[in-house]
C-alpha cells in the first residue's frame, strides 16, 4: 500500500490541535470546581469555622463579673491590641457556630446561581494536566516527524520559533520511535 | 507527559545553527540596504530647502550657485523620487523578510544556548 504523502495541511492541523492543547494547559489552572464540589467545600469551610469557636469559654466569660470587654474577647469579635500588634476580630467562627445551617443554605443558594463555565473536579485536575501534557509532548514529536517529511520531499518549512530544542535535534529513529 | 529523554543529533544542531546564520546574514544584508537608501536619500534631500511663498504655503528650493532660491532642476526631482521609491521597496523586502527569518535566528538563539550548556563546539556561531 502507498504510504500517504505528507501536506502542509496537516502540520497546520498539529499546530492548531498543538495550540488548544497548550491553552488548555494554561487554562487549567482557573477553571472552577463544580456544583456539587463547590457546596461541600463551602460546607468543610462553615464547619472548620465553627469548630474553632469555643462556645463553652464564651458562656463562661459571660459568667464573669467584671467588664462586658470579655465576653467580646471570647466571642473574638473583639479588636485587641497585644503588644504592638493588632489582633484583627475575626467574626466567622461565632457566626458559623451560631448559624452555620443557615450561612451553609445562603452560600449553596449563590453557588448554585452561578454560571461556572467548564468546571473540573479538584480530583479530576492533576490527572487532566498529566494528560495534556502527554498531549503536547505526542503533538510537538508529531509536528517535528511531518516537518522532516516535508523537508525530505523539498518543501520550505520553518519550524516556530520556541519549538523544543530537545526534539527538533533529535535522531530521526528516536522521534520515529517516540511518535 | 512521557518526559522522554532523546539523544542529539549533532549534525541537526549544526544545520539549524547554520540556517540562522544565513538567516541573520540576510537580514543584516537588508538592514545595510536599506541604510544605505537612507542615507543617499538624505544627501539628495538635503539639497533642497523650504521656501514661504507670499500666500504662506510652503515650496521647495534648491539654492544655485549664485547663492539665490531657485526651483529645484527636473532631475533632482525625479532622483530623489527614485530613491523614495526605491527605499520603500527595500523597506518592504525588508519587512517580509523579517517577517520569515526572524524566528529562525530566534530558534538558531535558543539552540546555541542549548549546544553550549551540553559543551558543544559552537564558537563560530553568532547572531
Amino acid at each position: 500500500m502507498a504510504s500517504k504523502a505528507p501536506k502542509l495541511a496537516d502540520l497546520d492541523r498539529i499546530r492548531a490541535d498543538l495550540a488548544d492543547a497548550q491553552a488548555a494547559l494554561a487554562e487549567l489552572p482557573g477553571r472552577p470546581l463544580p456544583v456539587g464540589e463547590a457546596i461541600e467545600r463551602a460546607a468543610v469551610w462553615v464547619d472548620s469555622q465553627a469548630a474553632a469557636f469555643n462556645g463553652a469559654r464564651a458562656a463562661r466569660a459571660c459568667t464573669e463579673q467584671g467588664a462586658d470587654a470579655n465576653i467580646a474577647d471570647a466571642m473574638s469579635i473583639a479588636t485587641r491590641q497585644v503588644g504592638e500588634i493588632s489582633v484583627r476580630a475575626d467574626v466567622m467562627p461565632m457566626l458559623s457556630w451560631a448559624f452555620g445551617d443557615q450561612l451553609k443554605q445562603r452560600l449553596s443558594d449563590e453557588i448554585n446561581a452561578l454560571e461556572l463555565s467548564d468546571p473540573i473536579a479538584a480530583a479530576h485536575r492533576a490527572p487532566e494536566r498529566q494528560r495534556l501534557k502527554a498531549e503536547i509532548a505526542r503533538l510537538e514529536v508529531e509536528e517535528e516527524v511531518l516537518i522532516r517529511q516535508l523537508e525530505g520531499n523539498g518543501e520550505q518549512v520553518q519550524r516556530r520559533a520556541d519549538a523544543p530544542i530537545e526534539i527538533i535535534v533529535a535522531p530521526d529513529l528516536e522521534l520515529a520511535e517516540a511518535a | 507527559m512521557s518526559e522522554r529523554i532523546f539523544s542529539i543529533d549533532p549534525e541537526r544542531v549544526y544545520d539549524l545553527l547554520g540556517q540562522a546564520q544565513t538567516a541573520s546574514g540576510t537580514l543584516s544584508t537588508h538592514h545595510e540596504s536599506v541604510d544605505e537608501l537612507r542615507q543617499r536619500l538624505g544627501a539628495v534631500k538635503a539639497r533642497f530647502t523650504l521656501g514661504a511663498e507670499r500666500s504662506g504655503a510652503e515650496r521647495e528650493l534648491v539654492r544655485g550657485t549664485d547663492g539665490q532660491l531657485h526651483e529645484p532642476p527636473a532631475d533632482l526631482v525625479k532622483q530623489r523620487d527614485a530613491l523614495q521609491l526605491q527605499l520603500q521597496r527595500a523597506q518592504d523586502r525588508q519587512s517580509a523578510a523579517a517577517a520569515e527569518l526572524v524566528p529562525v535566528v530566534t530558534l538558531g538563539r535558543r539552540v546555541l544556548e542549548f549546544a553550549k550548556s551540553k559543551r558543544m563546539e559552537v564558537s563560530s556561531y553568532g547572531f
